[in-house]
């Protein structure tokens, strides 16, 4: 039953914040509301629309809107949900949320330091961060010159410091920005798959399939875009792959590929998976890879919402609430640049 | 039974009972105006709040409708007073709301809107002036903050002591640098200290020596207005490459930095500062000054504003519901028949104002389909009592409106069971006391459970007045028996009718005969005097007091009473269904459903409070000489329903054993038969009637089927609907009957537990203080305190909570249960004077944040 309790004493410490989650849930953008703000002729009409979904008068001080009002308004909304949610959140729950939060820490450490070396002011690119990904002393890292500092003054300290392990590349060049990304995504997956596993229960349930989901799409997508790169021997390219997942056994397979042909015949073993990639090609870019992936995740985090007592839910409603974010910046920034024909390519939440 | 059944006689233009008895009669007025005059016509119908508006373009979008340009100018102008309203709290202003006409109220929303730009504008740039120049304050005091310091703090000396971190050493090219070591001066904010020390140790490898020292000075940070405390610190360090980081660090973290040299007499550029600082403040003081008066303008006239875009907004809200054809404009409204002329003259009036060429007119839809709303004209006093109904559900259009009983029955059974001289007394004053200080309350904002308390002053008060008065029924004070109404020094007086004999020889002698034989060697048992005794003149004997049947008789009377008032009130709630029924020519109804259902219930429970009364109105003395001794009620109604209305062992208690077993198998028979009544005939007739209507249907009108289909039916008949629905209904009256007269014992069970805890705090926490007083008076002034305080906060507070919500279960589901359909929908009508927050209201809104 694990640390979360099950049936019987899930309910003592989370019960109402779980009931809280499912009710934000329900207050996702629904096929209708979408329907009815892509049919808008200005940000106006919009702001009209969304003041009467739960968004309700997120806009009503703003003077002028623009689609980066927009987003910012409604991310805002999404990290305050989330901070009241961890502000009221027991052990081993709050932890759990802090899990969440680290992926966009190292978003942000990334954005930092590479908007750092293009010359970019601190406050400027700090304005740029997400929400979610602040912690203490962020900022410093602007101060970093080279990987080892970059350790040194912030990552040692901040929660996401367990992530790095130290390499033997020391500067930022491009290709090492891609590495260390890589290298703290595959940590931090494992580390979250093993915490979950840790707190067991229906939490581990749902929260394995929607990891080891994540940790396939890294592996398949890592793979992919490193087709011939010389700089990344294939042994170090199978480093980056997180032990996690159905793909494990065939890593080493993996890490030796370098067109997408071999990759379809090496996925053929995962039906899932093989479903996802088996009409892959490079120009048609609705049907894109990524795009697959996407719907697939937002699928299983819609499964994850149907189920009760664990804490995948908490997981899955930011993932959800994020994407609908960037679906109306995509259709605020349609309507502003009246690019009508491409509104409709959000991502689709909730089918019709 | 849906809305289906309409009345259709003429509508009265009062109802019964100051228009309570039923709700108003309502039109469904369609108005007629120029388009010009459609504005001013909305206005004049809003400000007196009488007619509710509905939406005649259900269909258009939120952003597709006429006005909603308007109504988002509105909504900019609300967002123009809310920065102002921010402005006010921040500064610590409070909106001076002046109220009557010679106020600058009359403001067009055209002219109040440019108005509002400019001074948002103004004050926009007022506060960016200001933040500007508290910036220049903060890094200027902060500079000479760094420069006041004492030489040995950047000498890393201590305060006292004499060996510094530094030598003195020549006088360096580099301001930062001395001895070989570099180091760097600013100040930070007292939050970063921990974090700005770690990272420069981090940074730095731990070859660093940091300290800070408090400043005198105060900050104010330009973006919140808030105080912040800073330190002023200086970090030394070796290399020009921990150089770079350490400034990469200040700028990332936004500490400012100063340059500072150990070796240069600082006393000119200290005077620099000083100077630079004088005409920074200078600056301040005007720059606030000139926005002091900003503020000042915006709140004199802040409410103003505020009431006409409030008006403007609902007024463009209220036109988006109008259908727009050519040079006219329709509205439709539900308006009361009392306020009709009230309509024509705000049309006549807008007419005039708005020199409209085409004259208004309004026109009444009869006949409509849709459902109309309720609407009660109540008061103060009477609106108290409708909320309790209210809130159980709003009364179907012209139902019979229970609120108007309610104002007698809902005090009278919180009465019963709160029945003490003594706490309604105190109840009675405190409610009387809100009543007559009602127009201070309400001008002032309240607590939220004094709020509540102060919206219920008229239940409250009627409710403690009931008390009263039962209090001198049970004649109970503070849980003590008084007699106000014998006569004087009267311990067993002969008037009274009931004696309490001490001994066998002393009943033999005062008492009524036929008792004596019944109470062989009990003692303290009561008996009635012999004929001719008067009876205690009000309400219960007090000589019940002290006796050891106190107990026995009260619950035996209260228990009756409780069932007698039960089933009544019941009863009544059937006639009101009945008075439904009538009013609807409902027949079906009133045979197979009202008169089934009363027959049930008045047969069998109407029957046992006969019984009951019986019972008390008998001579048992006299029956008992005769050798008839009472029966007990318990045992005849389990015969009455097991032994098929037998009466058993002759405990008869009226017209001997056969008749009263013939009368009891009649009553028994005919609330059986009620049953299946109840339950069949309606489903049957309901059914014929569909038959025959699709018979004639099909017959008539065969090709617009379809039509019919979706206009008048509606949904889809369902007969298994209906049956379920009436076998859930007779099984629901014929449990109800029992359950609910039993729930009516709640009456006796909290009038006994009010009772007996205020005996109880009585006698254990006063009288026994009372009793071992030795004199001081301090015993006495303790135990009292303990009485008082638990009076107050167990039987006045808790206890009169419970009551009030007895009462109201039994009103809502026992009484209401009878009848009450309760699914309407409330009159809503657009009312300006409603929306516009109350002055008082709005001053504390700024009061709050604080």
């Amino acid at each position: 039953m694990g640390l979360t309790g099950d049936l019987w004493t899930f309910n003592v410490g989370c019960g109402g914040l779980e009931a809280i989650v499912h009710g934000l849930a329900n207050g996702l953008l629904r096929q209708e509301d979408y329907h009815n703000i892509t049919q808008c002729d200005s940000l106006e009409d919009m702001k009209l629309h969304l003041a009467g979904t739960d968004y309700g008068q997120f806009l009503q001080n703003e003077a002028t809107l623009s689609s980066k009002v927009i987003t910012e308004r409604a991310l805002d909304r999404l990290v305050n949900d989330f901070k009241w949610l961890r502000a009221n959140a027991p052990w081993p729950l709050g932890e759990f949320l802090d899990y969440i939060t680290y992926e966009y820490m190292i978003a942000n450490v990334l954005k930092l330091i590479s908007g750092a070396r293009s010359g970019k002011g601190t406050l400027e690119l700090l304005q740029k961060t997400h929400p979610l990904g602040q912690f203490e002393g962020i900022g410093a890292l602007t101060a970093a010159q080279n990987i080892d500092d970059l350790y040194d003054l912030v990552l040692g300290d901040s929660p996401i410091g367990k992530f790095f392990q130290r390499t033997d590349r020391t500067d930022f060049d491009e290709f090492s920005m891609e590495y260390i990304r890589s290298l703290l995504h595959k940590n931090y997956l494992e580390h979250f798959y093993k915490f979950c596993e840790e707190i067991g229960g229906d939490t581990w349930m749902v929260m394995k399939d929607l990891l080891e989901f994540e940790a396939d799409r890294f592996v398949v997508t890592l793979t992919r875009n490193t087709y011939g790169v010389k700089e990344l021997q294939k042994d170090e390219r199978k480093k980056l792959f997180p032990e996690v997942g159905q793909l494990v056994t065939v890593h080493e397979d993996l890490a030796n590929i370098d067109d997408d042909d071999a990759l379809k015949d090496k996925l053929r073993p995962f039906p899932d998976l093989y479903a996802l990639v088996q009409d892959l090609s490079m120009d048609d870019p609705a049907n894109s890879l990524e795009n697959k992936f996407m719907e697939k995740s937002v699928q299983l985090h819609k499964d994850s919402l149907q189920r009760q007592f664990h804490y995948g839910s908490f997981f899955s409603l930011v993932k959800l609430r994020e994407l609908e974010v960037n679906n109306l910046m995509w259709i605020a920034e349609c309507i502003i640049q009246n690019h009508r024909h491409r509104i409709n390519e959000y991502v689709n939440i909730f089918e019709a | 039974m849906g809305h289906g059944e309409r009345y259709n006689g003429p509508e009265p233009e009062h109802e019964a009972a100051s228009g309570l008895w039923r709700s108003e009669t309502m039109n469904l007025v369609r108005i007629h105006v120029q388009r010009e005059a459609a504005h001013d016509t909305i206005q004049q119908l809003g400000a007196l709040g009488i007619a509710q508006f509905r939406d005649v373009n259900a269909a258009a979008s939120s952003f597709n409708r006429q006005f909603s340009n308007d109504v988002r100018r509105c909504e900019d102008a609300e967002r123009r007073l809310r920065y102002f309203e921010e402005q006010m709290k921040r500064a610590g202003k409070l909106p001076e709301c002046r109220t009557g006409e010679d106020q600058e109220m009359v403001e067009q929303l055209d002219k109040l809107e440019e108005r509002l730009e400019s001074l948002e504008a103004e004050l926009k740039e007022s506060n960016a002036n200001y933040e500007r120049l508290l910036t220049q304050r903060n890094d200027a005091q902060e500079y000479k903050e760094v420069l006041n310091q004492d030489r040995s703090f950047f000498r890393g000396e201590s305060p006292g002591g004499s060996s510094g971190l530094l030598d003195e050493g020549g006088a360096d090219t580099s301001s930062t640098r001395t001895s070989g070591l570099r180091y760097i001066t600013g100040v930070l904010p007292e939050a970063k200290h921990n974090l700005f020390e770690r990272l420069l140790y981090r940074a730095t490898r731990g070859n660093m020596f940091f300290r800070v020292n408090n400043t005198k000075d105060q900050f104010i940070d330009p973006a919140t207005g808030k105080e912040v405390p800073k330190l002023v610190f200086v970090v030394f360090f070796g290399s020009r490459r921990a150089e770079e980081k350490i400034r990469k660090i200040c700028e990332s973290q936004q500490i400012s930095t100063y340059p500072y040299s150990i070796d240069d007499d600082t006393n000119e550029e200290l005077n620099k500062i000083t100077d630079q600082l004088l005409t920074v403040n200078r600056t301040i003081d005007m720059t606030e000054g000139s926005r002091g008066q900003l503020l000042q303008t915006v709140a004199q006239n802040i409410y103003n504003w505020k009431k006409v875009v409030i008006t403007e907004k609902s007024i463009y809200n209220i036109l988006n519901l109008v259908n727009y054809q050519g040079q006219t404009a329709q509205a439709e409204c539900w308006v009361p028949l009392r306020s009709m002329n009230g309509v024509r003259e705000a049309l006549a009036q807008a007419e005039q104002e708005s020199k409209a060429q085409v004259p208004s007119f309004l026109e009444i839809i009869e006949n409509t389909k849709e459902i109309k709303p309720t609407y009660y004209k109540t008061n103060k006093v009477s609106g108290s009592f409708q909320d309790i109904i209210d809130a159980y559900g709003m009364a179907r259009y012209k139902e019979v409106n229970p609120g108007v009983l309610t104002i007698v029955t809902f005090p009278f059974l919180f009465g019963i069971m709160f029945g003490d001289v003594g706490h309604a007394f105190i109840m009675t004053i405190f409610a009387a006391l809100l009543c007559k200080f009602e127009k201070k309350l309400q001008a002032t904002k309240l607590n939220e459970i004094v709020q509540m308390v102060f919206s219920g002053r008229y239940l409250l008060l009627f409710m403690g007045m009931f008390a009263f008065w039962t209090g001198f029924l049970y004649n109970d004070m503070f849980g003590i028996m008084i007699g106000p109404f014998a006569p004087s020094g009267t311990e067993r007086q002969p008037s009274n009718y009931w004696y309490f004999p001490e001994s066998i020889a002393d009943a033999n002698e005062k008492c009524d005969d036929g008792y004596v034989a019944h109470i062989t060697g009990r003692e303290e048992i009561a008996c009635p005097l012999k004929e001719g005794a008067s009876v205690y003149s009000f309400g219960i004997d007090p000589s019940w007091a002290e006796t050891s049947t106190k107990l026995a008789f009260m619950n035996s009377l209260k228990m009756k009473m409780a069932v007698i008032l039960g089933v009544g009130q019941m009863f009544v709630g059937e006639c009101l269904q009945l008075l439904n029924h009538i009013r609807c020519n409902d027949k079906k109804s009133i045979w197979f459903r009202w008169l089934p259902e009363v027959v049930f219930l008045m047969f069998t429970f109407g029957y046992m409070d006969v019984m009951i009364v019986i019972k008390w109105l008998t001579n048992w003395g006299v029956e008992m000489a005769n050798g008839h001794g009472p029966p007990l009620l318990l045992g005849s109604m389990t015969d009455f329903f097991l032994a098929m209305g037998a009466v058993q062992d002759d405990a008869y208690l009226f017209g001997g054993t056969s008749m009263q077993t013939g009368i009891q198998s009649f009553l028994l028979l005919c609330a059986v038969l009620s049953v299946p009544l109840l339950l069949l005939p309606i489903p049957i007739i309901e059914y014929r009637n569909h038959k025959n209507e699709a018979q004639n249907y099909g017959g008539l009108h065969e090709d617009d089927e379809e039509a019919h289909g979706e206009g008048e039916e509606g949904e889809a008949w369902d007969f298994s609907e209906i049956v379920i629905h009436q076998i859930i209904h007779t099984i629901e009256h014929v449990l109800g009957c029992v359950s609910n007269t039993a729930s009516y014992l709640r009456l006796w069970a909290l009038s006994l537990a009010h009772a007996e805890l205020s005996e109880v705090f009585w006698n254990f926490a006063w009288m026994l203080g009372l009793n071992n007083d030795n004199g001081t008076g301090i015993t006495v002034f303790f135990f009292w305190s303990v009485w008082f305080a638990v009076t107050i906060g167990v039987l006045l507070l808790m206890e009169s909570l419970s009551a009030f919500l007895h009462a109201l279960r039994l009103h809502w589901v026992e009484f209401n249960g009878k009848f009450y359909y309760g699914d309407g929908y409330k009159f809503a009508p657009y009312d300006i004077p409603d929306l516009i927050p109350k002055p008082f209201v709005y001053v504390a809104s700024f009061k709050d944040q604080e």
